[in-house]
């Protein structure tokens, strides 16, 4: 009897022990199965009440659950696009200064059953990422366009055909490049928000100092652009002191490759890495760092500048010349007159004038709990009142606090040239004046590194390239080894 | 047969059992007592047991099936056997992460191991401000890894950077730290150097435990400091060591956060060739930026079979070389 209860309770234990583990991992295994369904299933689920409230339904919400590129939006009727009513939150979009602040206020003014709620911070793809697997789709998204075709390609982002024709959008009044930024595989998946272009940052004290004017600095010649930056280079005990022009590579090798007649992308959206304008662009702005100290020490050096400060690198004398974004005006501009400072035209080999622009679009997710509020609410943060009340906004904040008006660049065509008719006036500032007016007049030159589904990968390797070649590899085998990837990653995307 | 004959000796010395007496009723109250405190104990593990399934057990079951699939988040998982296994064979990226990660736990694990136990050495012995300073040493281990990483980006700049800058003051023209590809991972750990207050911790607690009077004989034997620290100290803080050993393998396959912070994200401090590219980094990249999740997985696995491995080879080595206390060896 005694070895039986010993046994019995050896038993015991364990049996305890397992039977609490199962019922443990019952629970646990359900939820889990229930996570790894929940893409799909609380996706689906989430659309089909959104669809079945307002169109009765439920024929659109397989195809939104999976996420195919006729989802919803190109499937479903004009109904799928209605609002649900419930709040209209976008991932990644902030009012942060009154441009945001003041189209929020009018939308919810033109609609107040619209609630907009922005976010606190800018998009962050793994926060995007977990809330799409995790099955809660914000109603909209804010990101960048070349992020656009990756995430639609994955079926991560609803086609906005339907939502267009119902909402009545106009897409003309959009830079085409920018619609163009925003489409994939013949559907648009975002309404352009924000344009922004380049342009040559000059720092005329140091031109003072060598003697040279701004008009003569001349981006179609490359080799008078490494003259130029050898007579604006300064350094001091063997270290940098001053970057006589910046090429602002890696970030910046898209635009060196346009100039050059080329492109990373082509318009298939395939990876172009390997062409020839693209080596020649990036041979030469390697010579360039070369030149000017090497890339450690060139790079060292730039991390020290105070960029967005009072002590930035046109006050403290420390750049030449560089291509950077048009709201880089507003940074120098309230430097207090301390920055001397002018922008002129990047040109292409052929004499041209050229940029490249990005910018953010706003989209709808899959799954998505109020598409239809999402996209009346992308109707009216980019309409052309929207961007007017920002343009107002800007100068009644200009009239409390000081400044000039620098110009407000948005996607939408018909708005900027109304801002610019508007409110930008001449600022006493001959060199300021020139500079806000680069911007404008150039804006039509802009150029796109064209979508494709592989957009993140290529955007890797090539920058992966340039800083192998600025540490001493061949550009040419080190874009060519780039390209071999990229290419993988456009078939992997693509099959 | 009697019981005699069948019993060894040592049951026969017993007394007789009779069942259903005083003898029973004490087995009987024994083995409630002891029911009634493992369903304590399932009880109070319950928690952990059910974190652990919910936070780990399940995912890394999930991770695995994801590893043998095809999956971007939406839609279902689409099998793909062995492709992701077979396509890491061949990514060349693999191989330089795999290869900046392991320089840098070569480079790391002796060298935390060595300032973390000279440290504590030092701390051991002072008497006055003992508190204050390992206060002061375990600081930084409370800073967040970000500000860790934008700090040193600072101090670390090649040239303006005040390591650099006190490196001059002696004559030495420090290099570049973060953008020379050569000093990249040099870079890192002298920047994970500066979180070691756990370890020292430990070690501190393993020099605390240290018999007094080991010393004081070889002391009157005559022992240099040396050797006192070489045949005393190091043999009585080998378990120690040894898991100090292991936990900082692991902590140095798995570096995250310091290289996205520096080299990973797109606004990063600074940029730098393949040399920055870390295991786990690369990882995060397929997973959240390509959303290659099932070939994130097959990655996350590797690394788990490598730290395995790894952990195991030095469990083999580290148990002909740790002593235990009490412990008996033929």
């Amino acid at each position: 009897m005694n070895s039986r209860l010993v046994s019995k309770g050896r038993r015991y234990r364990p049996a305890l022990a397992s039977g609490f583990a199962i019922a443990v991992l019952v629970v646990a295994g359900c939820s889990g199965s229930g996570e790894g369904n929940i893409s799909s299933a609380s996706i689906s689920g989430t659309t089909t009440g959104a669809i079945a409230r307002v169109a009765g339904t439920g024929t659109e919400t397989g195809s939104a659950g999976t996420g195919t590129e006729t989802g919803s939006a190109s499937t479903g009727g004009a109904g799928a696009w209605a609002d649900t009513g419930k709040p209209v939150d976008i991932m990644g979009w902030s009012t942060g200064d009154e441009v945001g602040t003041a189209r929020a206020d009018l939308v919810k003014k033109q609609d107040s059953g619209l609630s907009i709620e922005p976010d606190q911070n800018g998009f962050d793809q793994q926060k995007f990422a977990t809330a799409m697997a995790g099955g809660t789709a914000p109603a909209g998204v804010s990101m960048d366009r070349q992020l656009l075709a990756t995430y639609a390609a994955k079926g991560l982002l609803q086609p906005l055909d339907q939502c267009i024709e119902s909402q009545h959008i106009d897409m003309t009044q959009f830079y085409p490049d920018a619609v163009k930024e925003s489409s994939w595989n013949g559907h648009v998946y975002g309404v352009p928000e924000f344009y922004t272009t380049r342009g040559l940052y000059v720092n005329l004290a140091a031109l003072k100092d060598a003697g040279i004017a701004a008009d003569d600095i001349d981006t179609s010649n490359w080799d008078g652009i490494t003259a130029l930056a050898g007579k604006l280079y300064r350094d001091k005990s063997g270290k940098p002191d001053r970057i006589g022009f910046d090429p602002k590579i890696p970030e910046f090798l898209p635009l060196w490759a346009m100039a050059a007649g080329g492109s990373i992308v082509d318009d298939t959206g395939a990876p172009t890495l390997d062409a020839a304008p693209v080596v020649d662009a990036l041979t030469w702005a390697v010579r360039l760092v070369d030149e000017q100290g090497g890339w450690a020490s060139f790079k060292s050096f730039r991390d020290t500048w105070d960029f967005f400060g009072g002590k930035n690198e046109f006050v403290t004398d420390q750049v030449g010349v560089m291509p950077y974004e048009q709201w880089y005006v507003n940074v120098l501009a309230g430097s207090g007159g301390k920055a001397d400072f002018t922008v002129v035209p990047i040109k292409a080999k052929d004499g041209s004038d050229l940029t490249f622009e990005t910018g953010s679009s706003l989209a709808v997710p899959t799954g998505s709990p109020n598409a239809g509020g999402m996209c009346a609410a992308m109707k009216a943060l980019t309409s052309t009142d929207a961007w007017l009340a920002a343009g107002a906004a800007r100068e009644q904040k200009i009239e409390k606090d000081g400044g000039a008006f620098t110009g407000i660049f948005s996607a939408n065509k018909t708005a900027n040239e109304a801002i610019r008719s508007k409110y930008v006036k001449p600022t006493g500032d001959k060199n300021l004046d020139t500079a806000i007016s680069t911007f404008y007049d150039t804006l039509d030159a802009a150029k796109i590194i064209p979508p494709s589904p592989a957009g993140q990968e290529i955007q890797q390797d090539y920058q992966q390239a340039v800083t192998s070649a600025l540490g001493g590899a061949d550009p040419a085998q080190a874009l060519q080894q780039a390209q071999q990837a990229a290419m993988q990653a456009f078939k992997d995307a693509t099959s | 047969m009697t019981p005699a004959a069948t019993t060894p000796p040592a049951v026969s010395a017993r007394r007789p059992h009779h069942p259903g007496s005083h003898q029973d009723f004490v087995a009987g109250g024994r083995r409630r007592r002891h029911r009634s405190e493992t369903r304590a104990a399932l009880l109070f593990l319950s928690p952990w047991i059910v974190g652990f399934l919910v936070f780990t057990a399940v995912p890394m079951v999930w991770s695995l099936y994801l590893s043998f699939t095809e999956y971007g988040l939406v839609g279902r998982p689409v099998a793909v056997g062995l492709h992701n296994y077979q396509r890491m064979m061949t990514d060349p990226r693999v191989v330089t992460a795999l290869g900046n990660t392991f320089v840098y736990a070569a480079l790391y694990v002796p060298c935390a191991i060595i300032v973390s136990l000279g440290l504590a050495l030092l701390l051991h012995r002072l008497m006055r401000g003992a508190g204050f300073f390992r206060t002061v040493y375990y600081l930084p281990v409370m800073t967040p890894g970000v500000a860790v990483a934008v700090l040193f980006s600072l101090l670390l700049n090649g040239n303006f950077g005040l390591i650099n800058r006190a490196l001059a003051l002696i004559g030495i023209r420090g290099p570049q730290w973060l953008t020379d590809p050569a000093w990249i991972k040099p870079s890192i750990v002298v920047m994970s150097l500066w979180g070691l207050g756990g370890a020292i911790v430990i070690f501190l607690a393993a020099l605390s435990g240290v018999p007094r009077d080991l010393y004081e004989a070889a002391e009157m034997d005559g022992a240099s400091t040396w050797r006192r620290f070489r045949s005393i100290t190091l043999p009585m803080i080998s378990g120690a060591m040894f898991f100090q050993v292991i936990v900082l393998t692991i902590a140095a396959m798995q570096l995250f956060d310091k290289i996205f912070v520096l080299f990973g994200n797109p606004g990063a401090q600074t940029s730098a060739s393949d040399a920055s590219l870390f295991f786990v980094l690369y990882l995060f990249q397929q997973a959240f930026q390509q959303l290659k999740m099932g070939y994130a997985s097959a990655l996350a696995w590797l690394l788990f079979v490598i730290i395995v491995t790894i952990t195991a080879i030095q469990v083999k080595v580290g148990n002909r070389l740790v002593y235990y206390e009490g412990e008996t060896r033929p």
